[in-house]
């Protein structure tokens, strides 16, 4: 059964010299198309390509439904997987903190609103793309740049011990669903 | 809106802890218990944690053993004779609260996050601060003190389990072996002393 878009399809970037194509469609019947070299950045998305057995021949008779990611995010994240679809794969991180440098494209792409930003996390790590989440968490994390404990925990909505403390207390006061 | 850090899942959380520096990796801990338990969690290990005294300021730094010129800062206090109200905030610093200040300073070219307190919770304030930075750690790093004046000196009793202390006092005249006598019975089990001094004969 192929599903018949309701919506324009996005091109997103048209690829000439990788002619087998993907279509997705996000949550809210948005349809995407995206080449094989980019679609593999996701883990999740490659493996369900794999595991149905879409082909360069049915591919674009197949759209993969994903019901967890809405068009916006999925917009994002297409343009992202088509940047860097030839990139040279990552070496492997020895230390704990990872060194890298956060392109301009991709500061650019993710200067979005926390609360963008966070679905956009969400969606990546459901989606398992390795290199958006390090760029996203890169992001979140040079909001701490400079910041004193007080200012962090205002950017990162965190609760001093003592509302910590207040809210464990009102949760257990209240009565539970027996009533 | 702040971006709601606590309500990622617990693998995007680490993610993010791994893209901080380990000054951030400190003053995210200071936020709260809570935040300070997930640090634990990150597992993190060090080498060498190297406490530096000098007058007013204790800096803590990190690195691989074999390392020393790959420390990076981790935590840095000062002390003041008194904290102006206005700039005063509380902290809760391992079942302590102590009265303090957040002043950024720039230093080798980075604005760094200077933790101020009292100078009379001094011994508080660094028992405190070993025991919240040691906890921070999976593994026991090797502790190197390193002290560089002779009011430096007295205070460092307060930091205990220390493997070796370096006194690199340039100033002449400035120490006595008594204050030295002070120190090594406040530190019996030192694997090693190493002191810099210009030291003079008694006439």
């Amino acid at each position: 059964m192929s599903v018949e878009p309701e919506v324009p399809i996005v091109q997103v970037e048209e690829v000439r010299e990788n002619p087998v194509l993907y279509k997705i469609i996000s949550s809210d019947n948005h349809v995407f198309t995206i080449s094989e070299h980019a679609v593999k950045l996701s883990k999740t998305l490659w493996d369900l390509i794999t595991n149905l057995g879409l082909t360069a021949e049915n591919a674009l008779d197949n759209p993969i439904p994903v019901e967890n990611v809405n068009g916006k995010n999925m917009e994002t994240i297409v343009q992202f997987c088509e940047r860097h679809k030839y990139d040279e794969e990552e070496p492997e991180y020895t230390n704990y903190i990872r060194e890298f440098v956060l392109p301009e494209w991709d500061r650019q792409l993710l200067s979005i609103d926390n609360e963008e930003l966070f679905q956009l996390i969400l969606a990546t790590n459901y989606l398992d793309i390795q290199k958006l989440m390090d760029y996203c968490c890169r992001v979140i994390g040079d909001m701490a740049k400079d910041k004193t404990p007080e200012e962090l925990r205002i950017i990162y909505g965190i609760p001093t011990d003592a509302e910590d403390d207040a809210l464990e207390r009102s949760a257990s006061d209240s009565p539970g669903p027996s009533g | 809106m702040p971006i709601p850090f606590l309500k990622f899942p617990r693998l995007i959380q680490l993610e993010i802890f791994k893209q901080l520096e380990f000054t951030e990796i400190f003053l995210m801990s200071l936020c709260s218990r809570k935040v300070k338990n997930m640090i634990q969690n990150l597992n993190l290990e060090a080498g060498i944690l190297v406490y530096g005294l000098l007058d007013s300021i204790v800096n803590v730094a990190v690195g691989p053993h074999e390392g020393l010129w790959q420390l990076q800062d981790f935590a840095n206090f000062e002390h003041f004779e008194s904290i102006p109200k206005n700039e005063m905030s509380l902290m809760n610093f391992e079942d302590n609260t102590i009265e303090c200040s957040y002043k950024k300073e720039m230093m080798n070219g980075k604005e760094l996050c200077i933790v101020g307190y009292h100078a009379s919770e001094e011994e508080t304030v660094l028992k405190s601060l070993q025991c919240h930075v040691s906890s921070l750690f999976r593994n026991k790093p090797y502790n190197l003190l390193m002290v560089a004046s002779p009011s430096a000196l007295a205070r460092s009793a307060a930091i205990s389990h220390l493997n070796e202390v370096r006194i690199i006092i340039e100033e002449p005249q400035m120490l006595d072996t008594s204050q030295l006598d002070d120190f090594m019975n406040f530190h019996p089990n030192l694997d090693g002393v190493q002191i810099m001094h210009p030291f003079t004969l008694p006439r």
